[in-house]
């Protein structure tokens, strides 16, 4: 009993981390889009791009490293898997990855409780 | 910070996070299939906090520098360069893999470890020569 809610816990944590990273991935595309994209072309403001497309593209390949890391640690299925990395693809994609992940953390919290 | 300092941090996180890769595949590949000595066990803990406090933040110093640096370069969108990220990414990916991998093998000692590890070593020598050739040769 006690391995399992250790166990239960080490995943909520995974799962905490990997939550932080798609909520990275998700508010730099949005800047990269919406405020670095924009500026470029309606300014001419070039740095806007070279400093947040990096930015972006650092926090995406943390999130990829995050994601298959409770991907393979956890079991998830290639279609999981595959959602989540689609999602990230997507503007506010990111936001619903984070949203699906705190519920699948609430499960496994009332899980170890009960 | 001048451009080549950066390209020589790059790099030399670059070496940092491809030998803590190398170790970490190295290692799961010769985990026993049934069972864990004592040894065994000791090592997957070791080299899973070797990951955390060293692999893996240098691997996001070397992806964060080597955007950076690209950037400074003015190397976007030279065709070697997106290939060169694609390929960093699959690393990072498998580099994720492996991690949880080695978080499985040591939170149930029963778990045999999967048949495909005893490649995983070779996938990473490969993937890092194909960096290292394009960022030295710069094809196209």
């Amino acid at each position: 009993m006690a391995t399992e809610t250790t166990a239960l816990a080490t995943e909520i944590a995974e799962l905490d981390r990997l939550r932080w990273a798609s909520w990275a991935e998700a508010t730099t595309l949005l800047a990269l889009l919406f405020v670095a994209v924009p500026l470029r072309h309606i300014y001419g403001l070039r740095e806007a791009t070279q400093v947040a497309g990096p930015i972006h593209g650092l926090a995406f390949l943390l999130f990829v490293l995050a994601l298959t890391r409770a991907a393979s640690g956890y079991g998830w299925t290639g279609g999981e898997t595959l959602r989540a990395l689609i999602a990230a693809f997507l503007p506010f994609g990111g936001f619903v990855n984070e949203r699906r992940l705190r519920r699948r953390q609430a499960e496994l919290a009332a899980k170890a409780k009960g | 910070m001048s451009y080549l300092l950066l390209k020589a941090l790059h790099v030399g996180a670059d070496f940092i996070w491809i030998s803590g890769l190398l170790a970490l595949a190295l290692t799961l590949a010769q985990v026993s299939p049934t069972g864990r000595t004592p040894a065994e066990a000791r090592l997957l803990i070791a080299m899973r906090r070797w990951d955390g406090l060293v692999t893996t933040p240098a691997m996001a110093l070397a992806l964060a520098l080597g955007l950076t640096a690209a950037s400074m370069g003015g190397w976007f969108p030279a065709a070697w360069l997106l290939i060169k990220i694609a390929l960093a990414t699959a690393l990072a990916a498998f580099h994720g893999v492996l991690s949880g991998i080695a978080g499985r093998l040591e939170a149930d000692a029963n778990r045999a470890p999967p048949r495909w590890l005893g490649y995983a070593g070779v996938i990473v020598i490969a993937v890092m020569l194909a960096l290292v050739a394009l960022a030295v040769l710069k094809p196209g």
